[in-house]
């Protein structure tokens, strides 16, 4: 049998920024919009078979709410990958990634960044007006080293790629880094004795 | 008076008595339950032991053989080298080792329990076949009695030197390696070479949960970390917050339904219960289950479903959390980042939840008005004031069956102390009269043997 990689994939975003449809739909391969889904999607994994190994993702789902923001840090500890979802209609949300790429980038330096615009069949659709232009995203992009799609969730477009780029991204990162770090380590042993009465 | 003297002196005969005292003649008294030590000198002449002990212990294991002499040379190397990987594990630690200095009572409640350690001494019969550990990994059981057997017995020495060694260096807080030394050693292990990784797994696991079990009393809680306090704290501030319904964090929780009820008081139960486990993965467990019981509860409160997403989880994990105010959920929490498993914590679906389940505690540890979306004011009033009593006494009992009962009683209770105590100044006003009276008598006879003579005086003394 083959060993399995694993790889920690982290989702941030705004609240109601399509965080949780994505990954239903790339999991499920459906879009809910009414009828109720069985699974829990705070946490999902996905296991895929890409040149020739076998490599688990475990895609971690976060509170976007402003109040819980403080403890995020915890979520995306040692993660991989980040994908940042922000609502294309929304440019608030888009103003909330850029936070969390700064948060990123200083926390956890390892961890590959992907922009993710949601909600694209409402533009395409014309039920709302675009507030992010893609040129904007692009070009933030290039400044940060990240990766930017445009997808949506209801139709499943681009939804896949997301998660296939990330997959191939950590394949190629990963013949590099297969280990991790090694470092010294000393352990001391220290005999401190304290002498106490009864 | 002459009794009491004969006491003292008998007390001063022992308390001079040389035996007493203790044998290395350091002026304070010994006891026989420190073999005639003073607890200081028995600390000493144990610790002594101990260091004596261990190394005659590897002196013999040096010497059992060959072959296994080898291997045990190559865990060691391994664990040479898994301490290297843990560089940045034992960073974190670092700040701890420092501090730590376990306390020699600790120690002693080990010791007996040292002792109990299965000898492995084999059941011969057995021979392990290469499909011997995947049964194995069914229960603990199971796997506690395949550590006894003859081809397991390298393996199980090594838990046992490991634990040893650590109730050896109190101050050395090397768990972590443990695990990654067992799973590299297994690993070379020739019986495991060619087993799948989901075995190996499964024996970690049991090599991981004898060994934590082995080591909890000495582990979870540590005197010298301030756990303990923080513990106190947290409950105390939980209590105060038992004014939090599920619409001030958004939950979307819905309290009207039995069902919910029902599943909010499993999940709290589930939370409780982590105290009661010594393992770190059985601890685990309770929070997944808590969790698992969170979707339910939020699957039934949203009629129009969807997928479950961390904005509605995260909320009503921490209404749960407040709710349930499981004891020492801090200690536990520290506990199992300290000493669980690292790839679980970090990949898996337990670490999610462990995860979230540290944000709910910290979330709560920071709790503040803004937290909340209210005023200053109002959230005072809250947290000191006495709106709580009137408006929202309601729903609470309603939330809760138990404390209602329990009010009742603390009513009940409360008149009976409040009767107790009526009773108790009738009979002080009773004693008082009655000392009034014989003052007076006293007076009066007094008055009496001046005025009317002897006569009624000599009467008075004889019946008297």
């Amino acid at each position: 049998m083959q060993e399995k990689t694993y790889l920690k994939v982290v989702l941030l975003g705004k609240v109601n920024s399509g965080k949780t449809c994505l990954v239903t739909r790339y999991i499920t391969r459906s879009f809910s919009e009414e009828t109720p889904s069985t699974i829990g999607a705070a946490f999902c994994r996905k296991d895929i078979y890409i040149q020739g190994r076998n490599l688990s993702l475990a895609i971690w789902d976060t509170a976007g709410a402003e109040r819980y923001q403080a403890m995020s840090a915890m979520y995306y500890r040692s993660a991989r990958a980040a994908i940042l979802c922000y609502d294309i209609t929304d440019n608030i949300s888009f103003d909330k990634v850029k936070f969390w790429v700064d948060q990123l980038k200083a926390a956890e330096p390892d961890c590959r960044i992907y922009l993710c615009g949601t909600k694209l069949d409402l533009i395409e659709e014309a039920v709302q007006p675009r507030e992010v232009q893609t040129k904007t995203v692009v070009n933030y992009c290039r400044d940060i080293g990240g990766d930017v799609f445009e997808t949506s969730s209801k139709r499943g477009y681009n939804v896949d790629k997301v998660f296939e780029k990330i997959a191939e991204d950590f394949m190629k990162s990963s013949s590099i880094v297969t280990t991790g770090s090694k470092g010294d380590v000393r352990l001391e042993h220290k005999s401190t004795e304290k002498k106490s009465c009864c | 008076m002459a009794d009491r003297n004969k006491t003292r002196s008998k007390i001063y005969e022992r308390l001079n008595n040389p035996e007493l005292r203790c044998k290395t003649g350091c002026g304070f008294y010994g006891n026989p339950a420190w073999r005639g030590y003073c607890s200081v000198c028995y600390r000493e002449v144990y610790l002594k032991q101990q260091r004596a002990r261990a190394a005659s212990h590897s002196r013999e294991d040096a010497l059992a053989g060959g072959s296994q002499n080898l291997q045990t040379e190559v865990a060691h190397e391994e664990e040479e080298a898994g301490k290297l990987k843990f560089n940045k594990f034992e960073e974190k630690k670092k700040f701890q080792l420092e501090s730590k200095k376990q306390s020699v009572k600790k120690l002693f409640k080990k010791s007996p329990g040292r002792s109990s350690l299965p000898d492995g001494i084999p059941a011969a019969n057995f021979t392990l076949s290469p499909v011997e550990p995947q049964k194995s990994a069914t229960s603990f059981r199971e796997f506690l009695k395949t550590l006894k057997k003859p081809a397991a017995q390298d393996v199980n020495d090594k838990c046992k030197l490991f634990v040893q060694r650590i109730l050896n260096n109190p101050s050395l807080k090397v768990e972590e390696q443990s695990e990654m030394a067992m799973s590299e050693h297994l690993q070379s292990h020739q019986l495991f070479q060619n087993q799948p990784q989901e075995v190996i797994d499964r024996t970690l696991d049991g090599v991981e949960k004898y060994i934590m079990t082995k080591l909890y009393r000495v582990v979870f809680c540590p005197a010298s970390t301030d756990d303990e306090a923080t513990d106190l704290a947290n409950q105390k501030r939980m209590r105060s917050f038992n004014w939090i319904t599920p619409q001030h964090l958004d939950a979307a929780i819905n309290p009207d339904s039995d069902k919910v009820q029902q599943l909010i008081e499993d999940a709290q139960q589930d939370l409780v219960e982590i105290n009661t486990k010594r393992a770190p993965q059985d601890k685990l467990a309770c929070v997944v289950r808590c969790c698992k019981n969170i979707y339910k509860i939020i699957h039934l409160s949203t009629p129009a479903g969807g997928a479950v997403s961390a904005d509605d989880f995260l909320p009503c994990l921490i209404y749960i959390v407040l709710k349930a105010n499981p004891t020492m959920l801090h200690s536990n929490v520290q506990y199992i980042s300290r000493f669980c498993n690292p790839n679980k914590l970090v990949m898996g679906e337990a670490g999610y939840y462990f995860t979230n389940l540290c944000c709910a505690l910290s979330f709560i540890e920071k709790l503040d008005a803004q937290a909340l979306s209210m005023s200053q004011e109002e959230f005072n009033r809250n947290m000191y004031g006495d709106e709580s009593d009137g408006t929202r006494a309601k729903p609470n009992l309603k939330q809760n069956p138990l404390s209602h009962s329990n009010l009742e009683v603390l009513g009940t209770l409360r008149e009976r102390q409040v009767k107790l105590k009526e009773d108790a100044l009738v009979l002080q006003e009773q004693m008082t009269e009655f000392r009034n009276n014989i003052v007076k008598e006293v007076d009066a006879i007094l008055a009496g043997v001046t005025s009317k003579g002897d006569k009624y005086l000599k009467s008075t003394l004889t019946t008297m």
